[in-house]
C-alpha cells in the first residue's frame, strides 16, 4: 500500500465532499456520461473502492443505487457517513474501512466503481476490481496531465522524483490493461480545475503533508519563499489543471451497459 | 540404546524417554509408556476413516491413543497428537480383549487404529492386531508410515490394510516434522505392497505443492497404478496460513493430472465435489458415489456398476479388497475420525473467548466432555443460541470464568435482540439455500448456518430438506432447482470463491434466482458461521446481506470490538485461518 491511513485521516479533515461545487462538477459530467452510454444506478448493487468522504458514493445513493463504499481511512468514511446520515440514506449506504487488497470479496456487484482513488495502483487491483463485478465497471483516474505550479515548485524545490498522477493508475494504462484482458469499454477524457484556498498555516501542513507523501522532509526556508510566492492578501491560493478520463467496461464481451 | 519403534531412532539412556515421549528406556529395552490407553474406542465405517477400496462401507472398530512420533505443524490431529494429557481422566485403559470384544459386539468387520499415530502406541497396536487376528477380524491403520524394517516386520503378519500420510519427496517436509527424510516412508510402501498388505496412500495438496503431489503420483505408478491415491485438500488450522489452502476447483483440476497417472484417485475436504467417487479405469464408468463426510472423511452413498469385483459395464477388475457391506452404518454427530478433533477445537475456541489462556484448562473441559459423552450433546447443543449459552455456561463453570460467560452472552444476546427487533416490520423472507464448497452440497437442515439465516428473518431452505449427512449432503441439480432460492450463503468452513462458484452454476446449468439476480455471498472471514463464538459476527453479516435497507454491520469493525472484548488482542484478518480454536494463527495456549 502506498499511503497509510493517517495521511487520508488528516487528509479527510478538509476534503471536499460529495456537495463541494467543483468536486460535484466532475463527479455530475461522469455521471451524466455514464448514463449517456447506457448505464441506469437505480437499484443496482455498485462498489465504490476508496470511496473518500462519499463524492460519489453520495450521489449514486441519491440515485438509489444500492452502495457499499469502502476506504482506508476512518476518517473519510466518518465524513461519509455524517452525510448519508444527514440525507437518510442509509438505507442506501454501507461502508467498510478496508484497503482494497485485504477487502474481503463476499459478493459481486452489478457496478464496480473507482474514482480517483490510489487504491487502484497495480495490475492486481484491477484483477480484483474485474472480480468484483458480474457486470459492469466505471473507472475514473488521471488523463494525460496534471499541473499544479505550487506542487510542482515545492518539488522541484526538494528535488523529488517526478510523478504526475497521485498513485492511482493514468486512465491510458488501465483501457491498456483491459485490453490485454479483450474486454470492451468507452471511455472520454475532460478537462477540470479547481483552487483551494489556505491560511499561511494551513498551506505549510499541506506542503508537509505532500512531502510525506514522497518521504520527503519539508525544507522551512524552501516552503515559506514558496507559499509566499502564492500568497494573495493573506491568503495562499493553490490551483490545479488537469485532465481526468473516464472508462466504462463490460466484465464480459457480449454484455452492454443496458442490459445488466 | 537406540530406539527401533520409528525411523526417528532416537538414542535413549537408561531410564530415559524419547523425542516423541512414548517410549521409555528401562533395563536395556524399549517400553511403552502408556499402553493400552485409548481417547477413543467407537464405531466408524471405512470411508470415514478413510480406506476406500477395503472392505467399503464396513463398520470398523476405531482406536485412538493419544501423541505421535512427529511433530509437525498444521497437525488435523494436533488436539489429541499435541495437546491432550497423557494423564487425562478422558483415556480409558481397555486391555487387548476388551478392545477384540468390543468390536465383536458391534458387529464390527475389523479394527483400525487411526486419528494418531499407531508408532505412538506400537505395543499396543500390535497386541490388539494379534489378538484380533485370532478372533477373525481384520485390522489396520492411519500412519506416518515412519516404521522401521523391525517394527514392520513384527506388526505385517498381523495386518491387513493401512493408510499411509505421505507428507513429501524432500528431507525438508520431514525434518519439519521433526523427522528425518522421507525416503524411509518410500521404502516402506513398497515393502507393504509386496508383502500383500493393502495399501492406500494419503497425501496434502497445498498451494504451490502441485508438482510435488505429481511426483508422488508417477512414484507410486512405478509400484502399481492401482494404488488408491488420497488427495487431501488442505485445511489450514493451527497456525497454518490461510494462503497454503488451494480453492475446490484447483484441487479438481491436479487430481485430473493424477488421473493420468494412477487408476484411482480421490479429492477430500471438497464438499460437492464429484473427484471423490471411484470411476472404472477402463471405460470411465461411475462405480461407488461418495459425499464429503466431514474433514479427511467421506460416506458411500450408492454403488452403481460393481458386482464380485468386477465393474458391470465393462466386466474390468476393480482393485477392491472385501465385498461392500450390506449394512449401512452412519456415524453420530462428531462420531468417528477427524470431527471429533474439530469438535474439542470448538471446545477451546469457546474458553479462549472467555479468557481461558492455558492448555490445562481447556483439556479439563475436553476431559469432561469426553469422560461423559459429551460431545454427542455438545453436537446438538452449538446449533441453536440458548443451548450454546448453556454450554458456555457450563464450560465457564468448570474452568471459574462465569463473568466472562455472562458478558460473552449478553453481548450476543444483545446483538440478536437488536437483529431481531429491527425486523419486525419486514414481511418478505428472502429464500434462502446455504452450501458448503459446490452447488450441490447443502448444509444439514440442524446445522447452525441455518439456524442463522433464519434468526435474522430469511427462510431456510436447507430446513425443508432431509439430508442426514456430515455436515451436509450433495442434492441433485433437480432439487435446487425446484427450490429455487432467492439467495444462497457458501459456509466459510472452506474456501470457495465466488466467480468459481458461478462458474460452476453456469456449467452445471443451476439458473436459479439466486444466480440469475447475482445474490450469492461467502463470509468475508474464515469460520465465522460456525464453529467458535464469532458466528455473531456471521450472523451480523448475513443480516447485512439479506437486508441491506435496515441492516449495515461493518463486520470488520464489529470483528475489532469482539476481538478486544473477548480475545484482549486486536483484529488481524491476514492472521484468521480455519481453525475453531484459535482466534489467530499466531495464538497459542500457556502449558503450565
Amino acid at each position: 500500500m502506498e499511503f497509510n491511513h493517517s495521511f487520508w485521516d488528516t487528509m479527510a479533515e478538509r476534503y471536499p465532499h460529495y456537495d463541494d461545487p467543483a468536486m460535484q462538477k466532475d463527479v455530475q459530467r461522469v455521471l451524466a456520461w455514464a448514463k449517456s452510454q447506457g448505464l441506469d444506478f437505480n437499484g443496482r448493487s455498485l462498489l465504490d473502492i476508496g470511496c473518500g468522504t462519499g463524492t460519489v458514493s453520495i450521489p449514486l445513493a441519491l440515485e438509489k443505487a444500492r452502495v457499499t463504499a469502502i476506504d482506508l481511512s476512518r476518517g473519510m468514511l466518518d465524513a461519509l457517513k455524517s452525510d448519508a446520515e444527514a440525507l437518510k440514506l442509509r438505507a442506501y449506504l454501507t461502508s467498510y474501512q478496508s484497503d482494497w487488497e485485504s477487502f474481503p470479496l463476499t459478493q459481486t456487484f452489478d457496478i464496480v466503481l473507482a474514482s480517483m482513488t490510489p487504491a487502484i495502483s497495480q495490475e492486481s487491483h484491477i484483477d480484483k476490481m474485474l472480480s468484483a463485478t458480474h457486470a459492469m465497471g466505471l473507472y475514473v483516474g488521471w488523463g494525460r496531465y496534471k499541473t499544479n505550479a505550487f506542487l510542482e515548485a515545492l518539488m522541484q524545490a526538494h528535488d523529488a522524483p517526478e510523478k504526475m498522477s497521485g498513485g492511482c493508475i493514468k486512465v491510458a494504462d488501465f483501457m491498456h490493461y483491459l485490453d490485454t484482458k479483450e474486454l470492451t469499454y468507452s471511455y472520454e477524457f475532460f478537462t477540470t480545475a479547481w483552487e483551494e484556498t489556505y491560511t499561511y498555516d494551513e498551506a505549510k501542513t499541506y506542503a508537509a503533508e505532500q512531502l510525506a507523501r514522497k518521504n520527503l522532509s519539508p525544507d522551512e526556508r524552501k516552503v515559506d519563499a514558496i507559499i509566499r510566492d502564492f500568497m494573495h492578501e493573506e491568503t495562499v491560493k493553490i490551483e490545479t489543471q488537469a485532465e481526468k478520463g473516464m472508462v466504462l467496461f463490460s466484465k464480459y464481451p457480449s454484455s452492454c451497459p443496458k442490459h445488466i | 540404546m537406540v530406539c527401533f519403534i520409528c525411523e526417528r531412532r532416537c538414542h535413549m539412556e537408561e531410564g530415559s524417554i524419547g523425542e516423541c515421549h512414548r517410549y521409555e528406556c528401562r533395563e536395556g529395552a524399549i517400553h511403552e509408556r502408556f499402553a493400552h490407553t485409548y481417547l477413543v474406542t467407537a464405531p466408524i465405517s471405512a470411508e470415514t476413516m478413510p480406506v476406500l477400496h477395503f472392505h467399503p462401507r464396513a463398520k470398523f472398530l476405531q482406536i485412538s491413543t493419544t501423541g505421535c512420533n512427529f511433530d509437525c505443524d498444521g497437525c488435523i490431529s494436533t488436539v489429541v497428537a499435541k495437546e491432550m494429557d497423557t494423564d487425562s481422566k478422558a483415556l480409558h485403559v481397555l486391555s487387548p480383549e476388551q478392545i477384540v470384544q468390543k468390536a465383536q459386539s458391534l458387529n464390527c468387520t475389523g479394527i483400525a487404529f487411526l486419528m494418531n499415530d499407531p508408532l505412538a502406541s506400537f505395543f499396543t497396536f500390535l497386541e490388539v492386531c494379534k489378538l484380533a487376528k485370532q478372533a477373525g477380524l481384520v485390522t489396520g491403520c492411519s500412519s506416518n508410515g515412519y516404521f522401521t524394517l523391525k517394527t514392520l516386520d513384527m506388526l505385517i503378519p498381523y495386518l491387513d490394510f493401512i493408510n499411509i500420510g505421505l507428507k513429501g519427496l524432500s528431507n525438508a517436509i520431514y525434518r519439519s516434522c521433526h523427522a528425518n527424510s522421507y525416503k524411509p516412508v518410500l521404502r516402506n510402501i513398497e515393502y507393504l505392497v509386496q508383502k500383500g498388505v493393502h495399501v492406500e496412500v494419503a497425501c496434502i495438496h497445498k498451494k504451490g505443492n502441485e508438482s510435488e503431489v505429481v511426483a508422488i503420483a508417477e512414484h507410486l505408478a512405478t509400484l502399481s497404478k492401482s494404488i488408491p491415491l488420497q488427495l487431501m485438500r488442505f485445511i489450514p488450522i493451527d497456525d497454518a496460513a490461510l494462503e497454503d489452502e488451494p480453492s475446490i476447483q484447483e484441487s479438481e483440476t491436479l487430481y485430473q493430472t493424477l488421473k493420468s497417472r494412477l487408476d484411482y484417485v480421490y479429492l477430500f475436504n471438497s464438499p460437492g465435489s464429484e473427484c471423490i467417487h471411484t470411476y472404472c479405469p477402463a471405460c470411465g464408468a461411475l462405480v461407488f458415489e461418495r459425499d464429503f463426510y466431514g474433514p479427511m472423511g467421506s460416506k458411500l452413498r450408492r454403488i452403481h456398476h460393481f458386482k464380485d469385483g468386477r465393474c458391470t459395464k465393462c466386466a474390468h477388475t476393480l482393485a477392491i479388497t472385501g465385498a461392500p457391506s450390506q449394512n449401512v452404518f452412519d456415524e453420530e454427530g462428531f462420531e468417528g475420525g477427524y470431527p471429533m478433533t474439530r469438535a474439542l477445537e470448538i471446545v477451546e475456541g469457546t474458553l479462549v473467548a472467555l479468557g481461558v489462556d492455558n492448555q490445562h484448562d481447556v483439556t479439563r473441559c475436553w476431559e469432561e466432555l469426553l469422560a461423559d459423552n459429551g460431545l454427542k450433546k455438545l453436537h446438538v447443543d452449538i446449533q441453536n443460541f440458548d443451548d450454546y449459552a448453556a454450554t458456555i455456561l457450563f464450560l465457564a463453570r468448570i474452568v471459574g470464568k462465569e463473568e466472562n460467560a455472562d458478558a460473552l452472552i449478553a453481548y450476543m444476546r444483545n446483538k440478536i435482540d437488536t437483529i431481531v427487533d429491527a425486523l419486525k416490520e419486514v414481511t418478505q423472507r428472502p429464500r434462502v439455500y446455504y452450501v458448503m464448497g459446490k452447488p450441490l452440497f447443502a448444509l444439514e437442515d440442524t446445522r447452525l448456518e441455518n439456524q442463522l439465516v433464519e434468526l435474522v428473518g430469511g427462510m431456510s431452505l436447507n430446513k425443508t430438506l432431509v439430508l442426514d449427512g456430515r455436515p451436509g449432503r450433495k442434492i441433485t441439480r433437480e432439487e435446487l432447482l425446484k427450490l429455487n432460492p432467492d439467495v444462497i450463503f457458501i459456509s466459510s468452513f472452506l474456501d470457495s470463491p465466488l466467480e468459481a462458484f458461478y462458474d460452476a452454476c453456469r456449467e452445471e446449468q443451476i439458473d436459479v434466482e439466486a444466480i440469475k439476480q447475482h445474490r450469492v455471498y461467502t463470509h468475508p472471514y474464515p469460520c465465522f458461521d460456525f464453529g467458535s463464538p464469532r458466528w455473531i459476527l456471521g450472523l451480523m453479516y448475513i443480516a447485512d446481506m439479506l437486508h441491506p435497507e435496515i441492516f449495515h454491520f461493518d463486520i470488520h469493525h464489529e470483528a475489532t470490538l469482539f476481538y478486544k472484548q473477548f480475545y484482549r488482542q486486536t483484529f488481524e484478518a491476514s492472521m484468521l485461518n480455519r481453525s475453531f480454536a484459535k482466534p489467530s494463527r499466531a495464538h497459542r495456549l500457556n502449558r503450565l
